[in-house]
């Protein structure tokens, strides 16, 4: 895709820390795609979406937001960004209602309406201060001051970790909601997978502070496949492109791929393997596969 | 700083700090009715004028600076449209006006009280210079608020300026002679009265450009 048309793109960025560095992250993010960035805890995720919002410099790289460069025009790209992160907090002596005003009195695009709607849905009293809130109640208090905004781009940090079910399926839904806007781009951090299959059509997978893998949800769960094999007179599994784990327990072999192909079937049974069975992989499961994977990769 | 949501920020600092604002002012009248009550009563209304401001100086950029990395309501703030340079300097002159307003009322309120009252109008000077350090004290610790995000550093600062209260209220004292030059019932800038007044707006001065080059520079803040 030309860079032209893009949301977001972040190129070649690193930022190192004493204990931890983010290598060479590279996203693009176009008009209406929803990207959930799924990692493990510390895998840079946050650091990842606060370099994405300035917030954070980078050591090198570029990061555009809406074509204007975060490290000197970041009030501009701001304008259209809604950013949520789990450990962001309001002011805990104010009200929501004096959230509202203050967010209102900064963008014009503020929509009373909805914003009413929003406190009628996540059941918020506008008068209760925020240090009042629970946890859930806050994220729900911090979604419905950045959607009644209606930003072209959502940055969600982590939005539903420490939730409780039932507020995250509300949350979860209410996003659900946003995304019938086919214009707004959403970028969703998150280590749940469930709720980044639920929403994402893209999806980047980050770990040691590296992207390891990225590419579009169905096009992961279409490739990933795990094929259990009967091994023959102790039959050897012939090398195939794309396998990223082989688990031999006498007889039978569990083979993980990213690269599924019936052809794989013919090219085993030569070798004296018969495939008796094939599975489809849930998301979590080819991301856990797909860190365990680039983990075994020697560094660069 | 064009970016109208500079002043946006600036108001929100005076809204939700007016209520401090608002008390360190009244506990700096009652401190000064209370200096109305005799010798012992001037005494005591003195260390609680001062105290009141000391640890105004203190606690506001405690709660409104620091407190708010601390709190994670910086990274609020910071998700608004602007600039990491545009949020120091609504933050500087918000903070800034919240510790002024409270300030310049009881300066004027305490000069008064003393040319009103018997007290030797030579208590000008020192009581001048003491509410000067008092604000000098707050653009130190507004300072280190900024620049040092470790509490212990932050914390440090804090108790060399809370040292330094009693050294200067004590050395200032004796710079200026504040005996003989209180007991004289005129106002009298002296060398040495010039030279700490000089020095305070130095330093006041020294702050302001610190903190203009820490904007400057687009400082990780988070």
């Amino acid at each position: 895709m030309s860079s032209a048309g893009l949301i977001v793109e972040m190129r070649n960025v690193s930022r190192r820390y004493r204990f931890f560095s983010l290598q060479d992250v590279s996203l693009q993010l176009a008009p209406g795609q929803i990207m959930g960035l799924v990692g493990p805890n510390g895998a840079g995720k946050s650091t990842t979406l606060r370099i994405l919002m300035g917030l954070v410099p980078a050591d090198t790289g570029e990061v555009r937001v809406f074509g204007h460069s975060m490290q000197t025009e970041q009030a501009l790209a701001k304008k259209n960004i809604g950013y949520v992160s789990d450990d962001m907090r309001l002011f805990g002596q104010a009200t929501l209602e004096w959230h509202m005003k203050f967010v209102a009195s900064i963008f014009p695009g503020w929509d009373p309406a909805y914003a009413a709607k929003l406190l009628e849905r996540f059941n918020l009293k506008p008068a209760q201060p925020i240090k009042g809130l629970s946890h859930g109640e806050h994220m729900k208090a911090l979604l419905l001051l950045v959607l009644a905004r209606r930003p072209k781009l959502l940055v969600l940090d982590e939005p539903t970790t420490g939730l409780d079910p039932v507020a995250r399926h509300e949350l979860l839904t209410e996003l659900m909601d946003v995304l019938k806007d086919e214009s707004r781009s959403i970028l969703f951090s998150s280590h749940n997978t469930a709720d980044v299959e639920r929403i994402s059509d893209q999806i980047t997978f980050i770990d040691r502070g590296r992207i390891v893998d990225c590419n579009d949800k169905e096009a992961f769960l279409e490739n990933w496949r795990r094929l259990r094999l009967d091994l023959h007179d102790g039959a050897t599994l012939p090398a195939a492109d794309g396998v990223v784990d082989v688990d031999v327990t006498g007889r039978i072999a569990t083979v993980t791929t990213r690269r599924y192909a019936p052809e794989m079937h013919q090219v085993y049974r030569g070798a004296g393997a018969i495939v008796q069975e094939v599975q489809r992989m849930t998301l979590e499961e080819i991301f856990v596969a797909t860190v365990m994977a680039s983990r075994k990769e020697p560094a660069e | 700083m064009s970016n109208p949501v500079v002043g946006r920020l600036i108001g929100k600092e005076l809204r939700l700090n007016w209520l401090f604002m608002a008390g360190v002012t009244f506990g700096g009248f009652v401190s000064l009715a209370v200096c109305l009550l005799g010798k012992v009563g001037f005494a005591a209304g003195a260390i609680m004028f001062v105290t009141a401001l000391i640890a105004f100086a203190v606690t506001l950029p405690m709660q409104s600076v620091a407190g708010e990395r601390k709190e994670k309501t910086r990274l609020f703030v910071l998700s608004l449209p602007i600039s990491r340079g545009e949020y120091i300097w609504a933050k500087v002159v918000g903070v800034s006006l919240c510790f002024l307003a409270p300030w310049t009322v009881l300066l004027i309120a305490a000069l008064a009280f003393i040319l009103i009252t018997p007290v030797p109008d030579g208590m000008v000077v020192y009581t001048t210079l003491v509410l000067i350090f008092a604000l000098t004290d707050f653009c130190v610790i507004v300072c280190a608020a900024m620049f040092f995000t470790s509490e212990g550093a932050l914390a440090l600062v804090i108790i060399f300026m809370n040292m330094s209260v009693t050294f200067f209220i004590i050395g200032a004292s004796a710079l200026t002679r504040i005996g003989p030059d209180s007991a004289i019932d005129a106002i009298h800038w002296s060398a040495p009265a010039l030279t700490i007044l000089g020095s305070e707006i130095a330093v006041v001065v020294a702050v302001f450009g610190a903190l203009y080059w820490l904007a400057r520079r687009e400082p990780v803040v988070i």
